[in-house]
């Protein structure tokens, strides 16, 4: 049987410990899901936490961003619901021969990890919030 | 997350502990610059206590790491859980940075150095 | 910074193009500028051994023509081309290569012979690659010819050489130019020297559209590869980029008094910087 954890929380970097907390919660009694399956969810949940935080609300009031897990039979499914501007996590660049640190900076690293740490990324944006939806098989 | 510095010798030891992400990040950069500007460019940083740490983490070690280096010391890593250590593979930056399974060995290797 | 600044020098990959480090050696010599450590790949860890092991510059040249000579690539191996067609009949597998490593190997052990990396005057580290994961396997110990078979192990041309308990092939495959070896070992000022791949003329083989991809992906690695170094360095890399007026061959070896010779121009170019930087006057 699915079930569904959720949590909404103002778009803060204070909020990042509480959303990756929510996904070691949803995780437990569940022992397919190993240590090693919640660490890689963690990791996207918090990449793509922080690009909305530090980039999604740029110029905004602060919003929110309500998360969800959902434990399904062989897979994980994270659904982050924004409200700031849209912003599809498309794979990263090339990178460039003049890179300096500073490029390094804008969230290209982190983006990195997302696609290395899910197995798929959905992406919807409508006048009604961006959806993100991380989907990690187990 | 909790960063305590303990000094044995020549070398520092700077144990972390909790999460390394983009809000405790720049805490941690901040601190370690300032003890390396403070006249102590070689350090290890204990990892063994490091539970997550995302990109930003990456970032705060590539700072200190070439603030040491900029200072004529060396940054290196002890004792990453695996989760982590996965991190520090998956992004290329064991190729950059010295990472050591634990403290005694990181120690060790500055102490070659400085006989050699 | 209170102390000298550690100056490296990393050689890429590049078959008999690398020669062209022993004219930046020719200069760094001239203008008594030492290094404190070599780091070699595929190509480059030929000449990279024969400096960090302190023979003279005439000797290099010597050797050279020595190491790379047409002799080396005449004997196909005939076992390995027929195991493409039957490949359970002549059994092919992981030590798969078009062209016999006997002569190579012989004249590795007439320059080299039983000489190890704890001999060397200068650190060296020569880049390989693990053949089943992939991995970078920076070779520091041991027996000198043994990390340079492994990494000039080209793909398709010459088998894969086992080190211990690895086999081993060329470095160009994970790490084309290992600037991150140097890095990571802590030098300061970084002089790169790097190649791209040559892609053949012409695409009428399956050996050619192997080399053709393979030089491909090479160049590709070679290109994000630096720009990542690049990014995480602290200091400067000083990158010497030879230009050949005509394409060199793999095995041109009549060409290498010219590839010297550019070699020698790229270093003289760089030369002012590198004072500047190491704090050396004129």
């Amino acid at each position: 049987m699915a079930h569904t954890h959720q949590i909404s929380l103002s778009a803060e970097l204070e909020s990042l410990p509480l959303f990756r907390d929510l996904v070691k919660t949803a995780c437990q009694n569940m022992p397919e899901i190993n240590e090693q399956i919640v660490y890689d969810i963690q990791l996207a949940v918090d990449e793509v936490c922080t690009n909305i935080i530090t980039h999604g609300y740029e110029k905004m009031d602060p919003g929110s961003i309500i998360m969800e897990v959902e434990i399904e039979p062989h897979q994980v499914i994270v659904s982050i619901t924004d409200f700031g501007h849209p912003f599809e996590p498309v794979e990263p660049p090339p990178p460039n021969l003049n890179n300096e640190l500073d490029n390094l900076k804008s969230g290209g690293l982190g983006l990195f990890f997302v696609f290395m740490s899910v197995d798929d990324i959905e992406y919807q944006s409508s006048e009604t919030g961006n959806i993100t939806k991380l989907i990690k098989k187990y | 997350m909790e960063i305590t510095i303990t000094t044995t010798g020549v070398i520092d030891q700077i144990i972390i502990t909790g999460s390394i992400d983009a809000l405790t990040a720049p805490q941690l950069i901040n601190t370690i610059n300032a003890h390396i500007h403070d006249g102590h460019p070689n350090v290890i940083a204990d990892f063994s206590k490091v539970e997550f740490m995302s990109s930003a983490g990456l970032r705060a070690i590539l700072a200190s790491v070439k603030e040491a280096r900029a200072n004529g010391g060396d940054f290196r890593l002890a004792a990453p859980q695996p989760n982590v250590e996965k991190v520090l593979k998956m992004s290329g930056f064991h190729n950059i940075v010295k990472v050591f399974t634990n403290v005694d060995d990181a120690l060790a290797s500055f102490e070659s150095q400085n006989n050699g | 910074m209170d102390k000298k600044p550690r100056l490296a020098l990393v050689v890429g990959a590049g078959s008999v193009k690398c020669a062209a480090a022993l004219g930046l050696w020719k200069v760094l010599n001239r203008e008594n500028i030492p290094i404190d450590l070599f780091v070699g790949c595929s190509g480059g860890s030929l000449y990279t051994a024969t400096m960090a092991l302190g023979f003279s510059l005439d000797e290099c040249i010597e050797y050279t023509k020595t190491l790379w000579n047409k002799e080396v690539t005449a004997q196909k191996n005939w076992q390995a081309l027929l195991s493409v067609a039957f490949p359970k009949l002549f059994n092919f597998g992981p030590s798969f290569g078009m062209i016999s490593d006997r002569r190579m190997e012989t004249n590795l052990n007439q320059v080299f012979s039983n000489r190890t990396f704890a001999e060397v005057k200068t650190p060296l580290t020569i880049m390989t690659t693990d053949f089943y994961t992939g991995e970078q396997v920076p070779l520091n110990e041991g027996k000198i010819v043994d990390a340079i078979r492994a990494s000039i192990a080209i793909p398709f041309i010459w088998s894969a050489h086992k080190v211990g308990e690895r086999t081993l092939i060329d470095g160009g495959v994970s790490n084309p130019m290992p600037v991150d070896v140097a890095i990571k070992e802590g030098a300061d000022v970084i002089l790169a020297m790097g190649f791209q791949s040559p892609l053949p003329r012409t695409v009428k083989s399956v050996s050619r559209y192997a080399f053709h991809i393979n030089s491909l992906m090479t160049n590709n690695l070679y290109h994000s590869n630096f720009a990542f170094h690049n990014a995480v360095h602290h200091s400067e890399i000083i990158t010497i980029l030879p230009e050949f007026e005509h394409s060199i061959r793999l095995f041109d070896t009549d060409q290498i008094p010219y590839v010297i010779a550019q070699g020698e121009k790229a270093a003289e170019e760089q030369i002012p910087y590198i004072r500047k930087l190491l704090n050396i006057e004129p």
